[in-house]
């Protein structure tokens, strides 16, 4: 149980440093000047969404943050984080969903990406960017597991 | 799987939270074991058979795992 108490006073630091990163990025992005071709109410919704964004970020972030601290402070609550964060079937679902999730996240993208070449150019980019990021995050991550293990 | 083991809490008036606890799993882990949704791992199956006196194959019933 000390290694994971170790454990979660790193993860108090790595929230703490994503809290940091989050604030800054999100007060830093401001400042650029936003090139906009769509119309008022379209950029109204999506000034909605991305404060629900940056909303829900900083929740999670909160509560994981005062979970960890009231799960340190008690014996009892730090064993059922424990529990909680190594039961087996909880990670073998997570690794289950996580890679079927990944694969069809890459096709979709792949589908979208050869879609959006015939319709708009910027989108075309972007979709084909965030395929090739997918698509190598996931061969390295088969690479780096069939070494691993 | 099948497996003896809702008799074996019964017998000891155990609970499945009781049991999750003291093998170091979620109480719905232990359900989806004792419903044969889920198969437990080696570690897992020792740690219960451990708590209840027994060896693995008394609380575990391997007689329907395939054979390749």
């Amino acid at each position: 149980m000390d290694e994971f108490k170790k454990k979660m006073q790193a993860r108090q630091l790595l929230l703490i440093s994503g809290l940091l990163g989050a604030c800054s990025a999100v007060l830093l992005s401001r400042n650029f000047e936003k090139a906009s071709s769509v119309s008022e109410y379209w950029q109204g919704i999506a000034e909605g969404f991305q404060v629900g964004i940056v909303v829900a970020l900083f929740g999670f972030l909160i509560f994981f943050f005062f979970r960890n601290i009231l799960a340190m402070r008690n014996p009892d609550r730090l064993k059922k984080l424990y529990i909680s964060e190594t039961d087996e079937r909880k990670l073998l679902i997570m690794q289950k969903s996580g890679s079927v999730g990944m694969n069809i996240v890459v096709y979709g993208l792949a589908v979208g990406t050869a879609v959006a070449g015939n319709i708009n150019d910027t989108v075309f980019f972007t979709l084909m960017g965030a395929s090739l990021f997918t698509a190598s995050v996931r061969g390295f991550l088969k690479l780096y597991y069939r070494v691993k293990y | 799987m099948k497996t003896i083991l809702p008799e074996l809490r019964k017998q000891q008036k155990l609970s499945q939270e009781d049991l999750a606890l003291a093998v170091g799993v979620t109480r719905q882990t232990i359900t989806s074991i004792e419903v044969g949704k889920y198969t437990a791992s080696l570690v897992l199956a020792y740690k219960i058979a451990r708590y209840f006196g027994k060896a693995i194959e008394e609380v575990f019933d391997f007689s329907e795992v395939e054979e390749i």
